[in-house]
């Protein structure tokens, strides 16, 4: 028997709503891909959805040109979001073994506390990180911005690590003590190649937190040369006002998505099911 | 015996890095907003400041040009909508493909969840060029059909409208794939039950689906407003709180107070007061979260 039995009405209005919700999802993201390759002469009023011919001047001129935000800031974006990626990865299967493994008093309280504190939202935390660096001289440095970028990953990088560690079986650690491995090789050789699928996720969420990141490097590096991309192109257009190069910003975003697509695309399967069992805790 | 209290030490040596972490960068951050926003603290002076009492607040809650009622009234819209929009087309979206092929089902997923890794700010710059008065989007297509071209961020309403928007579009695709999870783990007998009773589809989502669903839908529609409260880069990048702070709201308010112009204590004012909003609502998330999870367990 049929879960659900639709009449045919009812199908056809089903498709049409899914049809729409797709065309709502992709359209945006074509457009930018739309204005990001066309030449710049297209990209005026009366504008044509389809270009007549494509290039890859703007973005090559957003990276290169004169006129662009050059390399620099993605440059700067991929250090940041990376190192934050190894810090968080670090940091959540340290903590994500000692919650799992551990019967602490104090774990379960912990576990919660993490918990929530995985359910704030960066924006909070603008100006208290800008008061507390300013007052210890972190203010503008990357290590800064990296430490804060990987406080804001590991709440939900130990909830994570904590549910794949529960996933390995503590036989399996207690067998390879029996044979004689100390922890350290318990370690290297049991545990952690079967939590390397889980630590890669949080890695990878990580590294995507940071490489978007806006609020925090817009306040905490004050210098244009250390800045993200993210900055560097609200920069771009504010000093340009209103003659701002649509297709110039367009390349500029499509350059920004590509790491982050990627990666999607890789662990996709991955970070849906993480997604479904963590996404109801990350904003 | 040295062996065993480092086996009880063990744990709390592993959480030493992760928990220092935690603390400096995320907890003591706050603590110490909470004692600025007590302190007469501007940009170029943050010690030995003096101390005002609720003075800030006092400021705050009674500022003119933009008035604290206005701004919190815009959020409360631009939260609202956000919330309403993205629990409804992320349920609607779940509840068409709940009995879609597995395979095709999250081929789908995958599809509806491209904007959740997308940064705030590209997403802000994408619909920066869809309503762009001479080359977007939305005025090529009701130019297409014949109809007058609109200044889309520029009035108050369509500006608030545009930005919940593009906010939906960046934030239903966890609603959807959340609702899905738990979609999946609603009993079909309950829902067979239903037809055998000869219920409408309307009649069973209504009566057996949402209700069966109904923490996970409460822990989305949570996570949904703590993150409407909060949209600050999506805002910046497209209409930063303008024209003359008819979008501004309560996260634009703080950093415009704090770092454009320069008054600490006032920004960490508005800081303490969203923190202790989203705080209780991160607080309600545990408790149900917790209570269902025993439930479950």
């Amino acid at each position: 028997m049929e879960l659900v039995r639709f009449s045919l009405g009812a199908r056809a209005l089903r498709v049409a709503g899914v049809a729409f919700m797709l065309a709502f999802a992709v359209l945006p993201l074509l457009w930018v891909i739309s204005i990001a390759l066309r030449p710049a002469s297209q990209a005026i009023y009366p504008i044509s959805i389809l270009p007549s011919s494509l290039t890859l001047d703007n973005v090559w001129g957003v990276l290169f040109g004169p006129t662009g935000i050059g390399l620099g800031p993605y440059r700067n974006a991929a250090f940041y979001g990376l190192s934050s990626a190894v810090i968080t990865a670090v940091a959540s299967t340290l903590g994500g073994y000692a919650l799992a493994r551990y019967n602490m008093r104090a774990g379960e309280g912990l576990l919660v506390v993490v918990l929530a504190l995985s359910f704030l939202p960066s924006a909070s935390r603008i100006v208290p990180l800008f008061i507390l660096f300013s007052a210890t001289g972190l203010y503008g440095t990357s290590q800064g911005v990296i430490l804060a970028y990987a406080a804001g990953s590991t709440p939900l990088g130990i909830w994570l690590m904590a549910g794949a560690f529960r996933q390995i079986p503590v036989r399996l650690e207690q067998a390879a003590h029996i044979d004689g491995a100390g922890t350290v090789l318990t370690m290297r050789r049991v545990v952690l190649p079967l939590a390397l699928p889980g630590i890669l996720v949080v890695a990878t969420l990580a590294f995507i937190d940071g490489w978007n990141s806006f609020s925090l490097p817009l306040i905490l590096i004050p210098k244009d040369t250390a800045q993200p991309y993210t900055v560097a192109l609200q920069r771009y257009i504010q000093e340009i006002g209103y003659g701002i190069n649509w297709p110039l910003l367009a390349a500029g975003s499509l350059v920004a998505l590509l790491p982050v697509l990627t990666a999607f695309a890789i662990l996709q399967r991955r970070l849906v099911r993480v997604g479904g069992l963590g996404g109801a805790i990350r904003g | 015996m040295a062996h065993r209290a480092l086996g009880r030490a063990t744990p709390w040596l592993l959480l030493v890095l992760p928990l220092l972490l935690l603390f400096l960068f995320l907890l003591l951050p706050y603590l110490l907003t909470f004692y600025y926003s007590t302190t007469g603290a501007t940009i170029g002076r943050l010690l030995n400041v003096q101390q005002v009492g609720l003075k800030n607040f006092q400021v705050v809650l009674s500022s003119h040009a933009p008035s604290f009622l206005s701004v919190v009234a815009i959020t409360a819209v631009f939260t609202t909508g956000t919330l309403v929009g993205s629990l409804a087309l992320g349920t609607g979206l779940a509840l068409a493909l709940h009995t879609v092929s597995a395979g095709l089902r999250s081929a789908l997923l995958a599809v509806f969840l491209i904007p959740w890794v997308i940064a705030a700010v590209i997403i802000g710059y994408t619909w920066r060029l869809i309503y762009d008065p001479a080359i977007g989007l939305a005025n090529g297509a009701l130019e297409a059909f014949g109809l007058a071209p609109v200044d889309w961020l520029t009035g108050q309403v369509s500006a608030i409208a545009a930005l919940i928007v593009a906010n939906v579009w960046a934030g239903y695709g966890i609603v959807l794939l959340v609702v899905s999870g738990a979609l999946a783990n609603v009993p079909p007998n309950i829902i067979l039950a239903g037809q055998v009773d000869g219920a409408s589809y309307g009649r069973i989502v209504r009566r057996v689906i949402l209700p069966a669903i109904r923490p996970t839908f409460l822990l989305a529609g949570l996570v949904a407003l703590v993150s409407g409260l909060n949209t600050f880069d999506l805002i910046y990048a497209m209409t930063r709180g303008g024209p003359l702070y008819q979008t501004e709201t309560v996260a634009l308010e703080m950093y415009r107070l704090t770092a454009q112009k320069g008054n600490v204590g006032q920004g960490a004012a508005v800081t303490v007061i969203l923190f202790t909003v989203s705080l209780a609502l991160a607080v309600a998330y545990v408790i149900i979260w917790r209570r269902e999870a025993r439930k479950w367990s």
